[in-house]
């Protein structure tokens, strides 16, 4: 019974982690339920240092990143640019807009949008997530620039086509 | 962090996905298939640690064969007790070491063992082959063998043993026993006895000649030591076979 609650408290949360990572739904949740058993497997391996949250929330992100590896989904480019500048200050807070920011983030590559949702979502730093990609902190930085102007430019569409 | 990554990180973050209504359902059944996963674990592990309690018991009864060969091994004492009460009682007495053979003790020793027959023989027959004499006897043997013969012989006997200590050597006893080997080998106890009358008349006669024979206890004891060396091999070889058939019977059960 006790799991079972944590269960129903945690597992909307944790299945858009998986979600935000892998866009079929149906995958993301099997993905969350395996995260759950290993959670329920190594309880005892909590160490009550940060929230029980933050500690499920970080194996949801290991299991789907490992989802995405077995599908070999997820490719890299090594080439660096300039990750320096800064976007241009748009309202991207609008509803409308945010509505559809999954969808936008879906049709990032699966390198892009898994840095980016580390990087900017999970609060990674480079160097950690370069450790759990098996990349350099390079290709993390160039990553995540790119995929924060590619979001950028799909997020302007969605706008100019909202405003029609 | 740039505007778009704080707006992206606060509605993601906050958003939530009901996960379908069976999904509780397909983890708790995982669950549950862990569960008998990690008792069936303990019931092999159980299993394999009670094969290996078996095997470790065995190895102990394997053992405990090898301690009855060891034993078996008793024989080896037998033979050095027997070693050591010919050292003690077959002769008399030890001068520069020595031994004076004395062959009514012999008698006495040789009766008392358990396959009389056969060992009587040979000794005997050790006796025959392997007693020499060397030295002048002590008085003391010369004492005792006047306590085992008859009164009419004792005058003559006493005079010829005082004048056998003074007389010169004797090259070899062999010549004393007139009793052949293969004549002991087919004779009783009865006849046993009657020879080793025999052959003592036949030595104290011939120690009126040649009084001062002695035997080489070495030469006697390993002659005897090296005929039961052969029985013994034996003996330690069906105890060896005995013992690795139980091993190898305890083992297979």
């Amino acid at each position: 019974m006790a799991q079972q609650t944590l269960y129903e408290i945690h597992a909307p949360k944790m299945l858009s982690v998986c979600r935000m990572y892998i866009k079929d739904l149906h995958f993301a949740e099997d993905v969350m339920l395996r995260g759950f058993f290993k959670v329920f497997n190594h309880l005892d391996g909590f160490q009550y240092k940060g929230s029980f949250e933050g500690w499920v929330r970080r194996i949801m992100v290991r299991e789907s990143i490992d989802f995405l590896r077995s599908k070999k989904e997820i490719h890299f480019s090594d080439r660096i640019e300039n990750y320096d500048r800064e976007e241009d200050a748009q309202d991207y807070a609008s509803a409308e807009a945010m509505q559809h920011l999954q969808e936008v983030i879906d049709k990032l590559p699966e390198g892009y949008k898994v840095v980016f949702v580390m990087y900017a979502v999970e609060g990674y730093k480079h160097q950690e997530i370069a450790d759990l990609l098996s990349i350099s902190e390079g290709t993390s930085k160039s990553q995540l620039f790119k995929a924060r102007k590619l979001l950028q430019e799909k997020l302007a569409v969605q706008k100019e086509e909202s405003h029609g | 962090m740039g505007e778009l990554d704080k707006q992206i990180k606060e509605n993601l973050e906050a958003r939530k996905i009901s996960p379908s209504a069976g999904s509780w359902d397909k983890l708790s059944s995982q669950l549950e298939n862990q569960d008998k996963k990690k008792v069936n674990y303990k019931w092999f592990i159980g299993i394999a640690a009670s094969f290996v309690a078996g095997i470790l018991i065995a190895s102990l009864f394997g053992n405990g064969g090898e301690a009855e060969i060891k034993v078996v091994n008793t024989p080896q004492s037998d033979a050095s007790n027997f070693k050591t009460v010919n050292q003690e009682n077959i002769f008399s007495k030890e001068v520069e070491g020595e031994l004076v053979y004395d062959s009514k003790q012999l008698k006495e020793i040789v009766g008392e063992l358990p396959e009389s027959k056969p060992k009587v023989s040979e000794v005997v027959s050790t006796e025959k082959s392997n007693i020499k004499v060397r030295n002048i006897p002590s008085k003391s043997s010369i004492a005792q063998h006047k306590k085992t013969l008859s009164p009419q012989n004792e005058n003559v006997e006493n005079k010829a043993l005082l004048a056998i200590r003074d007389s010169g050597k004797v090259e070899n006893a062999t010549e004393v026993l007139d009793v052949s080997p293969k004549e002991l080998a087919q004779v009783n106890e009865q006849e046993v006895d009657a020879l080793l009358e025999k052959a003592r008349r036949n030595v104290r006669l011939r120690q009126f000649n040649n009084p001062y024979a002695r035997v080489s206890s070495k030469e006697l004891l390993e002659s005897i030591e090296v005929e039961n060396k052969d029985s013994f091999k034996e003996k330690i070889f069906l105890a060896l076979e005995s013992g690795f058939q139980h091993v190898k019977s305890s083992v297979i059960k």
